[in-house]
């Protein structure tokens, strides 16, 4: 790992902190930062960027630097957090929507400056709002309207800050890049999820009782009326101590949208399950993903990542934090590997029942005594569906490459074309 | 010339134990498929070096002894390794010597030991290396085509002009 500040590479580090995160029900969007220990004389000051990059250039976060303190004669601690917190630090007016596009609220947030740092999924193209926001901070409103159209915000593995929707596919993450040994979390439970949804009625000023709720965007009055939806989780033991989960201050909850809110919650809070675990993670997953996890030999779970806390080696690993929404048994599936007769390996799965699975077959580097050969597999995947029971699969494979490490000789046998993945890797892509 | 330290040589009789340790990084482990996960840094030496005074010699081992003790981050060796010898800049720790008066006979530093544990990894490989470990890449050409074979000598891969000249 190193960091880039001002297009000095510092790669003499000392001790890296990288734990991003993210809410997955939206009612906060965590800012996200860094702190790294650089051994250098230099000064670093604070006020610019300073991105963190693995050894392969893939960027991992592009933050602004807040503070630094030079622990010792030759050690400086760089604390750097994400634009979002420059998002805190200046507020926008109060503002009435009415059928405003989401796309075009969000760009108001944001300063001329920064108007190139940030996307938004397209899944939010269409969607518009109504309702009142009060004078408050950038961040704050941007949380306001994630909430309201159910999205995350992140801030690492990327230059912007992204604004997406939840997937609906799931990545594996397989037995040989999970430590031993994970855990499935229980939380309390949430009894109910309660939200205020919201109505205006443009008033003059003088009309305005002393008994009435009202808001003002500086310029028209509005008296408020609310009401509150609740829904009860059904699969509480009884005598469960109440424990509601309730959402009252955003004003963007209207009668066209709290049904939608209020089921998404209850989705998330209704849901106990945790999944507490470390996996090798060289910026392969991230806080927002869903995911696959063995949580054990006979038990699969399923789940949405809400944060990363990165240790690092020659390689990075993490300990991941999931909602878990599913948790399945799973039956052992079986990818055997044959070029003509001959076994080349196997590998050993664990899917639930009815999973539909799609798997990417491997390239194959073998040694057999003083040669080393690379098979090709036939098919790229091997798609299936589980059934009940251990399940086999076969993958046939054919010989592209055979590489005699005494004689140095490379005799090229089944290749599509050739091609350098890029100019610094020292692996060729066979296509 | 056996050994040097910062520049000053010893030529005389000592005796060399030479260590290589590739210790895993912190986020080594078991896995969940019950394998070992060995995150490797790189491998590192260390070589234990005892040498013994020769009557006569005492200046020199003063040098020696006056550059081993230097208290500096790093100390710039050069020891044996494989057929010749390769430079470490290493940290040397363990440092003893031993003081003997014989019978009739002259009092004299008899012998150090001490080790030189190397600062930085002898060897190690990119984090491109190990992610994606494979064939060393093919030669420069765009359209290499099947039945063909290259050597890979001193000078990088040479195609060989009749493919029956490989081993195949």
């Amino acid at each position: 790992m190193f960091v880039r500040i001002n297009s000095t590479n510092y790669r003499t580090i000392k001790n890296i902190s990288f734990a991003p995160e993210i809410d997955i029900t939206c009612t906060s969007i965590p800012i996200n930062q860094f702190v790294v220990e650089i051994y250098t004389q230099e000064t670093i000051g604070v006020g610019q960027f300073a991105s963190l990059y693995d050894d392969l250039n893939n960027l991992w976060a592009r933050y602004w630097i807040i503070s630094v303190e030079r622990v010792d004669e030759n050690i400086q601690r760089v604390i750097a957090q994400s634009l979002l917190r420059v998002l805190d630090d200046y507020e926008v007016v109060a503002v009435m929507y009415n059928n405003k596009p989401v796309a075009e609220a969000i760009s108001e947030l944001f300063i001329s400056a920064l108007q190139n740092a940030y996307t938004i999924d397209e899944a939010f193209d269409n969607m518009t709002l109504s309702g009142f926001c009060p004078r408050q901070t950038a961040k704050e409103r941007l949380q306001w309207i994630c909430f309201i159209i159910g999205a995350n915000v992140k801030t690492f593995f990327s230059n912007k800050i992204e604004i997406v929707a939840l997937e609906h596919s799931s990545t594996v993450i397989p037995k040989n890049q999970t430590y031993w040994k994970p855990s499935i979390t229980y939380r309390d439970y949430i009894t109910s999820v309660e939200i205020t949804s919201y109505s205006f009625t443009q008033t003059a000023k003088e009309q305005i009782l002393s008994t009435d709720d009202w808001v003002t965007d500086g310029t028209n009055y509005y008296v408020v009326a609310k009401t509150t939806y609740s829904l009860y989780n059904q699969n509480i033991p009884q005598g469960t101590p109440s424990n509601p989960v309730s959402i009252s201050d955003v004003m963007l909850v209207n009668s066209s949208n709290f049904n939608a809110i209020l089921l998404r919650l209850a989705s998330l809070y209704f849901n106990r399950n945790g999944f507490d675990g470390s996996v090798i993670n060289n910026a392969t997953y991230e806080p927002s993903q869903r995911v696959k996890v063995y949580a054990d030999d006979e038990t699969i779970v399923t789940g949405y990542i809400e944060s990363c806390d990165f240790s690092f080696g020659l390689q990075a690993m993490s300990r991941v934090s999931l909602n878990a929404i599913l948790i399945e048994d799973i039956d052992k599936l079986i990818v055997t590997y044959m070029y003509q007769s001959t076994i080349l390996g196997k590998d050993t799965y664990g899917f639930p029942v009815g999973y539909t699975y799609h798997l990417p077959n491997p390239y194959l580097d073998i040694y057999y005594d003083i040669h080393r050969y690379v098979y090709y597999p036939v098919a790229p995947f091997t798609d299936g569906t589980m059934q009940e029971g251990t399940n086999t699969e076969t993958v046939n494979y054919g010989v592209a490459l055979i590489f005699d490490t005494n004689t140095n000789i490379l005799q090229i046998y089944s290749v599509a074309g050739v091609a350098w993945k890029d100019e610094s890797e020292e692996v060729v892509v066979i296509e | 010339m056996i050994f040097s330290v910062d520049g000053i040589q010893w030529k005389y009789g000592c005796t060399v134990e030479k260590i290589a340790e590739m210790p895993p990084s912190e986020i080594s482990g078991l896995m969940l498929d019950k394998t070992y996960f060995n995150d490797v840094l790189g491998m590192y030496l260390t070589y234990k070096i005892h040498i013994e005074v020769p009557i006569g010699r005492e200046s020199e081992y003063a040098q020696l002894y006056a550059a081993i003790t230097d208290p500096i981050g790093t100390h710039v060796c050069t020891v044996p390794y494989s057929g010749g010898s390769i430079q470490v800049n290493g940290r040397i720790e363990n440092i003893k010597d031993v003081y003997v008066r014989m019978p009739k006979k002259k009092v004299h530093w008899k012998g150090i030991e001490f080790d030189i544990i190397s600062n930085h990894p002898s060897k190690t490989y990119s984090l491109g290396t190990v992610l994606t470990r494979g064939v060393p890449p093919l030669p420069s050409e765009t359209d290499v085509n099947v039945g063909e074979a290259y050597i890979y000598g001193t000078s990088g891969w040479e195609q060989l002009a009749d493919a029956e000249d490989s081993y195949y």
